[in-house]
C-alpha cells in the first residue's frame, strides 16, 4: 500500500509542470471527444448466496443458537397474563428428569424450563389467520426474487436479475457498446452525458452523477480500440462517466437497441477488446 | 499482566506484594485492587453473552422484507410508515399514498380541540407524511381564513362580556352574624 | 389454605377454606420488595446470565479438526474476495488517474471541470439498500420534478 501511496505521489510530482505545457499545447479538437456514459441499475435484493456460504452460514447460525442463553420469558411476558398463558401454551416444554427413568437421549439437565443441552427453539403464539384480519394485522409473505421479467428474459426491463448490478449498453453502428455521446461547445462531460441520455432516451429518468471526472478513457485509432496510454495524432477519445438510474427508464424513440445487462451478459454481447477496455467498470456482484 | 501478577503471588513468599486468602474459589485481596479479575477464563470456558435472538421478517411500507435478528418475541414486524413512502426521501415520486403519522396523537387532539382559535400559522412546509393533494387543500382553507382573519377580534370581544369586575383588597364581605336566639 | 377439622373421631374429616391466613412465615428469607426494586431485578437479571446459560459445548478432536477446517476453508474464501476486490479498485483507481491525466492534455477546460471539488455532495435520497426480497412494485417508472426549495 505504501509503495502505491509514493507511486501517486511520484505521479503528481511528475504531472505538475506538465500543466504550464499542457496550456500552451495546441488543444485537441472537440470532434474527437465523446462523453460514455456508465449507466447503473444498482441491485434491489441481497446478492445470491453460493453454496459454499449458505453452508457455512447455516453452521455458524446453529453454534449461535446452541450457546444462546435462555430466553427471558418472565421480562416479556408479565406473570399471571393472558399473553404469558398463550405464549406457555405454544411451547413444547422439555423432557423432565424423572427417578427411575432411563432416558435414551441422556438425563435431562432442566434450568427455567430449557433444556440445557440442546439449543432452545421458543414458538411465538400465533393468532388464526381469518378475513376479519385487518390490512394491519395479516400475516408477512414476501414478495418472489425473480419477477416476470427474468421469467420472459426481458432484456430490455429494469426489474430483471434484481440481485445483479445492471448496465445500459446500446446497439451503435451493429455493435454493442456503452452510449456514447458528443461533446458540445466544451460544456463538461458529464452534462454532455446526462443531457445526451435524455435526447435519446426521454426525459423521464431520474439518475444521479457518481462524480464529474471520467472513470476510464477509450481511445480508438482508425475505429479500432488501442490501449488507454497511447498518445498522438488521429485519436478520438471517449470518457466514461458514471451514473446510476433511481426511477424512469429509458425508452428511446428512435428504433434503438438497447439492453439492461449484468457482466456476464455484457461479456457475450459486446466485442472481445471492448469488454477487455472496460471489465474492471462493471461489478461481478 | 494477568501471568506476570500469578507469578508475584506465587514466587514471592518472603516479600508478598499482595497477600491472598481462598475462600471457596474466590481470592480475598488485601492492597489494591488489580486490573482483571484474578480467575483464570482457560479455553472454550468462557461464556460470552449471547441472548436469545428471534429472526424477525420487517416488512416495509412498499412490501420489501428484510429478515432481521432481534430480541423481541416477534417474527414479522410491519412498518406503516419509513422511508419507502415517505415524501421526503422520494422527491421524484408522484404517487405517494402516505398516511398522516399524527392521526390521533397529541398534535392532532390539540388542533381539534383549539380549532375555533384560528392562529395564522406562519407557512411552514406541510409535516412529511400528508398527501399532496390534502396540502393544497390545507393552502386554500389557509388563504380563505387570511381573507377574513377580523374573525380572530369578534371572539377577543366574546372574552369581555359579562365580565364583573373582581374586588381586591378593600372591605371585603363579612360573615354577616346570626341573630341571637 | 385448606385445613382438615376433626370435630369428633366418628365424623367425616372436612374441608374448610380459610381466608387471609398468612402463607409465608414472617421472617423469611424471601424479602417482599416493592414492585419498583422487582421491575429492577427483573431487568438486571435479562442481563447477567446466572441460570441462564447452556451447557458447555464440548468437542471431540474430530469435531475440533473439523470446526478449524471450517474456519480455515472461510478465511481463504474471505482472503480471495479481498484480494480480487482490491485488484479491481486498482485498476479503477488507475483508470481515473489516466483518465484524468489524458483529460489534462486534451482539453484544459474540460478538465478544470472535472476536477472541481463537488461540496456538499451527498447520495441521492432515492437510493435505497438492497432488501432480502423485493417491494411489491420494484421500479417506478413515472418521474415527478421534485419540488423547489424555498
Amino acid at each position: 500500500m505504501a509503495s502505491r501511496g509514493l507511486l501517486t505521489f511520484q505521479r503528481c510530482l511528475s504531472t505538475s509542470p506538465a500543466t504550464t505545457s499542457a496550456t500552451s499545447a495546441p488543444a485537441v479538437p472537440l470532434s474527437t471527444i465523446r462523453s460514455t456514459l456508465l449507466l447503473t441499475r444498482t441491485p434491489v435484493v441481497t446478492p445470491e448466496l453460493t453454496p459454499f456460504e449458505t453452508h457455512f452460514y447455516n453452521y455458524q447460525s446453529e453454534l449461535e443458537r446452541r450457546l444462546m442463553w435462555t430466553f427471558p420469558q418472565y421480562f416479556y411476558y408479565k406473570k399471571g397474563s393472558l399473553s404469558e398463558r398463550r405464549f406457555v401454551k405454544a411451547q413444547k416444554g422439555p423432557v423432565s428428569k424423572q427417578p427411575g427413568v432411563f432416558f435414551k437421549k441422556g438425563i435431562p439437565d432442566i434450568v427455567h424450563n430449557r433444556e440445557r443441552r440442546e439449543k432452545q427453539e421458543v414458538i411465538i403464539p400465533k393468532s388464526e389467520e381469518d378475513e376479519s384480519m385487518s390490512d394491519f394485522n395479516r400475516a408477512v409473505v414476501p414478495n418472489s426474487r425473480t419477477t416476470k421479467a427474468d421469467e420472459d428474459n426481458d432484456i430490455k426491463s429494469l426489474e430483471r436479475a434484481l440481485h445483479r448490478s445492471l448496465y445500459l449498453i446500446v446497439k451503435e453502428n451493429g455493435s454493442w457498446k456503452l452510449p456514447s455521446f458528443a461533446v458540445e461547445d466544451s460544456s463538461n462531460l458529464h452534462r454532455a452525458a446526462e443531457s445526451g441520455l435524455r435526447s435519446l432516451g426521454g426525459e423521464q429518468i431520474n439518475t444521479w452523477t457518481v462524480a464529474r471526472s471520467p472513470a476510464a478513457v477509450l481511445k480508438y485509432q482508425n475505429g479500432k480500440l488501442v490501449a488507454p496510454e497511447t498518445q498522438g495524432e488521429g485519436l478520438q477519445r471517449e470518457y466514461v462517466i458514471k451514473s446510476r438510474i433511481l426511477s424512469g427508464l429509458f425508452a428511446p424513440e428512435k428504433a434503438t437497441e438497447f439492453a439492461w445487462l449484468n457482466r456476464e451478459e455484457i461479456e457475450q454481447k459486446v466485442s472481445p477488446e471492448y469488454f477487455q477496455a472496460t471489465e474492471f467498470l462493471f461489478s461481478k456482484v | 499482566m494477568f501471568r506476570s501478577l500469578t507469578k508475584t503471588t506465587t514466587n514471592t513468599i518472603s516479600t508478598p506484594l499482595i497477600t491472598t486468602k481462598r475462600f471457596a474459589g474466590q481470592y480475598v485481596l488485601d492492597g489494591p485492587l488489580p486490573r482483571r479479575p484474578l480467575k483464570k477464563i482457560t479455553l472454550g470456558k468462557a461464556r460470552p453473552a449471547i441472548y436469545y435472538k428471534f429472526n424477525c421478517k420487517t416488512e416495509f411500507s412498499d412490501g420489501a422484507v428484510v429478515i432481521r435478528r432481534s430480541q423481541t418475541p416477534k417474527d414479522e414486524l410491519r412498518l406503516i410508515s419509513d422511508v419507502r413512502n415517505h415524501p421526503l426521501w422520494n422527491p421524484h415520486r408522484s404517487d405517494l399514498e402516505a398516511i398522516d403519522v399524527n392521526a390521533g396523537g397529541k398534535m392532532e387532539k390539540f388542533k381539534q380541540k383549539f380549532a375555533a382559535f384560528n392562529v395564522i400559522e406562519e407557512d411552514v412546509p406541510a409535516p412529511g407524511a400528508v398527501e399532496t393533494k390534502e396540502a393544497t387543500k390545507k393552502e386554500q382553507v389557509k388563504k380563505e381564513e387570511n381573507d377574513d382573519a377580523f374573525l380572530l377580534d369578534d371572539y377577543l370581544d366574546l372574552l369581555g362580556q359579562n365580565v364583573q369586575d373582581v374586588q381586591k383588597g378593600g372591605k371585603l364581605a363579612v360573615k354577616q352574624k346570626g341573630k341571637k336566639k | 389454605m385448606l385445613t382438615q377439622t376433626t370435630q369428633g373421631s366418628l365424623k367425616q374429616p372436612t374441608l374448610q377454606l380459610l381466608r387471609g391466613l398468612r402463607t409465608k412465615s414472617k421472617n423469611s428469607r424471601v424479602a417482599t420488595v416493592s414492585a419498583a426494586t422487582q421491575r429492577i431485578i427483573t431487568g438486571l437479571s435479562v442481563l447477567s446470565g446466572r441460570k441462564k446459560y447452556p451447557r458447555i459445548l464440548k468437542l471431540s478432536n474430530e469435531d475440533l479438526i473439523r470446526h478449524d477446517t471450517i474456519q480455515a476453508a472461510w478465511a481463504q474464501y474471505q482472503r480471495d474476495i479481498r484480494t480480487d476486490r482490491q485488484s479491481v479498485l486498482d485498476k479503477q483507481y488507475d483508470s481515473i488517474i489516466n483518465a484524468m491525466e489524458d483529460l489534462k492534455i486534451t482539453n484544459m477546460e474540460l478538465f478544470k471541470i472535472a476536477n472541481k471539488k463537488e461540496k456538499g455532495k451527498r447520495f441521492p435520497l432515492d437510493a435505497r439498500i438492497p432488501v432480502d426480497f423485493p417491494p411489491n412494485k420494484v421500479w417506478h417508472y413515472e418521474v415527478k420534478a421534485p419540488a423547489e426549495k424555498k
